[in-house]
């Protein structure tokens, strides 16, 4: 009942640090279920949508032609192969019209699968039962939804002819459905269908096919991993090596769920750090507690209390600010989760769940409460430095030490100098402060680091992102051998800075498909990292995260398969690109041959002169009309609408946002304890005839140079661990090295936020200073 | 006829307690002289020192006036009160009060500072003079704690005086300090009232009562008796401490 009695007392005095740890508890609970609901949710959405539209352990996209009996006979062999099915595929030959532009990516048109579900107009669940279509609609996978709309209508080129579908509805497709994955499957009508595959069949000839089968293979031990999965099935059959394209379940659940991994991996190191910052604020509440405190503990142990029982009732107090933050937590993170949810779903294109994540949580909360209650304890152990007596003695008065960093008080700078001695003379009471503005500072220089990154044209070219400022297509070969004198027309208008010339297509090393990049001009567009570039007909390079998946190194000599030939190749070196989540292999144009690389499929170029490429386009228009079609692209340097950078800005604001959010709680929580501390001189400097206002702004000015110290540790972090910490995340996208050295800005801004946030709210917080009278001086 | 320095009318201060008002202070009328040493005695709980910082506006009265050179304090802005406090007034609590993390040469110096009436040199050297004169020079640089009750409250009384204040207040200066620094203590403000300084000083100490050239006497919050003495001589103390004896036996001290 004692115990109870000084934790309700306890709590009634100390609101102030009561609400503070449980509002900041309360938020690292509310973003850690939150997110933790939001990635388990979206995996298990994914993996339930997969199950009920039967994707298999490894679906391949193999052309008719490659599809035969022998080839099915040899799956059927294969005695890693538990079953397989198949599904038919008519791909779009031209380009591909839908919302007002031009979609670039392949479409396969099929017949609706069995277990495909629709979306509800509101797109919050599924229709009951899935309508059939109609002939002249189609539906659209949901990833589609932020380009077209339904009753849109989508215009095909396919090799006869085009032809005009209607969006009836958006379906869930797990497989390819996500909005990072570029090939898309889409459902037109049985009759629609037939009448496409009987119209497209005479223009079928040995070196092109429209045909592809949807082949699905499951595994026979389910225990075996995707990657020897394929490799197996590869090595018996070879279909993977002759498809058009593949995907095993955990690369297309890895895509699909890409970007709410990288965001929300993210949050969660940053809910980490946010636990270390409550941490940090607990240790420095129950110093200063114990300080403040020093007379009642005393008397209290003149009474009998033990330090047993006192560290009780201060764990007491924390943990059940902590507890009750959590419980709120939870109940606000689940509203919450359902909103990020939301968001994520136009990428994943999948329904997520929303069932929370009960056990993930309180797991969470049972570590964060022990970690709590060994801070606790660590810090409680002070108290049994109180003795009784120096409670009847009067207490503990404030005792300071001459510091060696003392600055005398001067005359001409009397706020500032003043703000320093009291820094100076008591520098352990600013520690607290110092760590959790250091790591704040980090967390913010590590994001202004990763805006930065991804924020400009130059820096994502540094990274193995090239972007042209002019394209043409539509090339013959005869005026595709005129390419030199296309160039000289083009240099007419502006110089060119970079030749973009290349082919993507899929190859197979050792059975593992893998994107080969084929350059024209690799020296111009290649982002080496190690090695040399590959020179020489028989020189590949490849990305460090595929090295790895393969467990290949420089030097190695691997065989590339291409759909008909095959051929040996030499590493010389690896790169990066954020194609394919960066693995893959680039070799020069000359080399793609040998395995049967016919042309270059993207000719473009990057121009010195914005106007000049818009001139150029016009004038190639114009001098090779019907011959090819020149377009200017908008690139800028403004890269917004860019998935990555957009992300990049929305977790660079969300940091900016939770920091300032920390950094007050945390601000007030401290200065209010200060403020407890100082309550005596600030009376004196009031009696001394120091205002209100000068002695707020001495307050504000100590924090603000508190702040100070802890951002330049923070910079300090940032410099050495900031963008180690960025490229364990950005290997998720395929870049293993930040090319850009991270200006002076990043640091500088990220400090001034930091400093002005603490100078602001110890401004605000120090209100309480106009409260203080002289006359708490008087003893009557 | 002495001049009027600080002048009361019906002041008053009361307090709110347990829903109701306590009257510490009850319509009281005071004159403080300039060049006096003017005591306050009283019983414990009389009021004595809630009137002392009424007076000198640590304190703001509930009712009533204060008049310093024809203003009333009373209503006067926390700024102008503040200006006031550095410029006009110096005061000296009983428990000293100096900023602990400051050294005394700095405790005494950053009120003249703040006044700004010197120069940064000006108040150094002031500050360096009055830490002879206080006989604390040998700890100028120590930091409160470092040093004895008696070397704080002398720091406190030159802190009071850097700025050579029209009227000196002081609450009980003597309160905490043992027999020797009370003696220290109180010939320093004799010393500085013979220089001129004005003084009013609340105390229940007789010893130091006896340094006075006027004593009020405060009962519940009125003055109801006052003493006037010759300038203190030291060879007279015996019969001035018979004489202000028998005047607080009159008054059931």
């Amino acid at each position: 009942m004692e115990i109870i009695t000084l934790l309700k007392a306890g709590i009634k005095s100390k609101k102030g640090s009561f609400i503070s740890t449980l509002l900041l508890t309360l938020l690292i609970v509310t973003i850690a279920a939150a997110v933790l609901g939001v990635r388990g949710n979206m995996f298990d959405a994914v993996d339930e949508a997969d199950d009920s539209l039967g994707v298999g352990d490894l679906n391949v996209y193999v052309a008719n032609t490659f599809y035969t009996d022998r080839m099915k006979q040899s799956i059927k062999d294969c005695a890693a192969v538990k079953s397989f099915n198949d599904c038919d595929s008519v791909m779009n030959y031209g380009k591909v019209y839908m919302g007002g532009s031009e979609y670039s990516n392949t479409l396969f048109f099929g017949k609706a699968d069995d277990g495909i579900r629709l979306y509800n107009s509101a797109a919050d669940g599924y229709e009951s039962s899935v309508t059939p279509l109609k002939s002249g609609e189609l539906y659209l996978p949901f990833g589609l939804s932020e380009i077209a709309k339904t009753g849109d209508e989508v215009k095909v080129e396919f090799v006869d002819k085009s032809r005009t579908f209607k969006v009836a509805g958006f379906v869930c497709e797990p497989m390819i459905g996500a909005q990072f994955i570029g090939w898309k499957r889409v459902y037109i009508s049985d009759a629609d269908y037939d009448a496409l595959s009987a119209e497209v069949a005479p223009y079928e000839s040995d070196t092109f096919t429209s045909y592809i089968k949807l082949v699905r293979i499951f595994k026979a031990d389910s225990g075996q991993s995707d990657l020897l999965f394929q490799r197996d099935v590869n090595k018996a059959t070879g279909i993977v090596t002759k498809s058009v394209g593949s995907t095993t379940r955990a690369e297309s659940q890895n895509y699909t769920t890409l970007l709410g991994n990288i965001t929300t991996g993210v949050m969660l190191g940053f809910v980490l750090l946010l636990f270390v910052i409550v941490l940090v604020m607990i240790a420095h509440g129950i110093k200063t507690e114990i300080d403040t405190d020093h007379t009642d503990l005393g008397v209290l142990k003149s009474q009998g209390f033990t330090n047993k029982a006192l560290t009780r009732v201060i764990a007491l107090r924390y943990l059940s600010a902590q507890l009750a933050a959590a419980v709120i937590g939870v109940l606000v993170s689940y509203p919450l989760e359902r909103f990020i949810s939301g968001i994520y779903m136009t990428n994943t294109g999948i329904l997520p769940k929303n069932s929370p994540p009960f056990l993930q949580v309180g797991a969470l909360v049972a570590v964060m409460l022990l970690l709590s209650a060994l801070m606790i304890l660590l810090m409680t152990r002070r108290l049994a430095r109180i003795s009784p007596v120096t409670a009847i003695s009067g207490g503990k008065g404030e005792v300071y030490f001459s510091s060696r960093l003392a600055m005398p008080v001067s005359g001409k700078a009397l706020m500032p100098s003043i703000a320093v001695r009291c820094i100076t003379s008591d520098i352990k009471r600013y520690i607290g402060l110092i760590l959790i503005t250091a790591l704040l500072a980090f967390f913010v220089v590590t994001a202004n680091i990763m805006s930065g990154a991804l924020d400009t044209r130059r820096s994502l070219e540094a990274m193995g992102t090239s972007f042209a400022d002019l394209q043409v297509s539509g090339l013959d070969e005869e005026t595709f051998s005129k390419l030199d004198e296309i160039e000289e027309e083009i240099q007419k208008h502006s110089e060119i800075e970079k030749h973009i010339h290349f082919s993507h297509y899929y190859v197979s090393i050792d059975g593992v498909q893998i994107l080969c990049i084929a350059d024209m001009y690799p020296e111009e567009s290649v982002a080496l990292l190690r090695g040399r570039l590959a020179r020489y007909d028989n020189e590949i390079i490849i990305t460090e995260l595929a090295a790895e998946q393969l467990g290949l190194k420089i030097g190695d000599e691997v065989m590339v398969s291409g759909k008909r030939k095959e051929s040996r190749y030499i590493i010389t070196g690896t790169f990066q690109t954020m194609s394919d989540a960066g693995i893959a292999i680039e070799m020069p144009f000359a080399s793609a041959k040998k395995i049967g690389l016919k042309n270059v499929s993207v000719l473009s170029w990057s121009l010195a002169d914005e106007q000049g490429a818009k001139a150029a386009a016009k004038a190639l228009n114009e001098k090779y009309e019907g011959k090819l079609k020149a377009v200017y692209i908008d690139v800028g340097e403004d890269l917004y609408n860019d998935t990555m950078l957009f992300t990049a800005r929305v977790m660079k604001i969300m940091v900016y946002v939770f920091s300032g959010v920390f950094a007050l709680v945390s601000v007030i929580m401290v200065c209010t304890k200060a403020f407890l501390q100082e309550r005596t001189d600030i009376g004196i400097y009031k009696a001394l005839g120091f205002t209100s206002l000068r002695l707020r702004t001495q307050f504000a000015l100590r924090y603000f140079l508190v702040s100070l110290i802890g951002s330049a540790l923070g910079g300090l972090m940032g410099r050495l661990f900031s963008l180690k910490v960025l490229e364990l995340i950005f290997r998720l996208f395929g870049i293993c090295k930040l090319k850009n050295t991270p200006s002076a800005l990043s640091y500088i801004y990220a400090a001034l936020f930091i400093c002005g946030c603490v100078a602001a709210f110890s401004f605000l917080a120090s209100r309480r200073v106009k409260r203080v009278e002289v006359r708490e001086l008087i003893v009557e | 006829m002495k001049k009027t320095i600080l002048s009361a009318r019906a002041l008053c201060k009361s307090f709110a307690h347990e829903g109701g008002q306590v009257h510490i202070i009850q319509n009281t009328d005071l004159d403080v002289y300039e060049g006096d040493f003017t005591v306050i005695m009283g019983a414990s709980g009389s009021g004595k020192s809630t009137m002392l910082y009424a007076l000198s506006g640590m304190d703001r009265a509930t009712s009533g006036q204060v008049l310093y050179n024809g203003q009333d304090i009373v209503k006067m802005k926390e700024s102008a009160l503040s200006a006031l406090r550095h410029s006009d007034f110096g005061f000296i609590f009983q428990q000293m009060h100096l900023v602990s993390n400051l050294t005394l040469f700095e405790n005494i110096a950053v009120s003249g500072y703040l006044n700004k009436k010197k120069t940064p040199a000006e108040v150094k050297k002031r500050a360096g003079e009055l830490l002879e004169k206080m006989n604390i020079s040998q700890v100028a640089d120590h930091l409160p704690s470092q040093v004895s009750g008696g070397e704080q409250q002398r720091c406190a009384i030159a802190r009071a005086v850097i700025n050579e204040p029209a009227l000196l207040f002081a609450d009980e200066p003597t309160g905490a300090l043992n027999r020797k620094n009370t003696l220290d203590v109180l010939g320093l403000l004799t010393e500085l009232n013979q220089g001129g300084q004005s003084i009013l000083m609340v105390t229940h100490d007789l010893r130091a009562a006896l340094r006075a050239s006027r004593i009020l006497y405060i009962e519940d919050g009125k003055v109801i008796g006052e003493l006037t003495l010759p300038p203190y001589d030291p060879d007279e103390e015996k019969s001035r401490e018979a004489q202000v004896n028998a005047w607080l036996s009159s008054l059931e001290w």
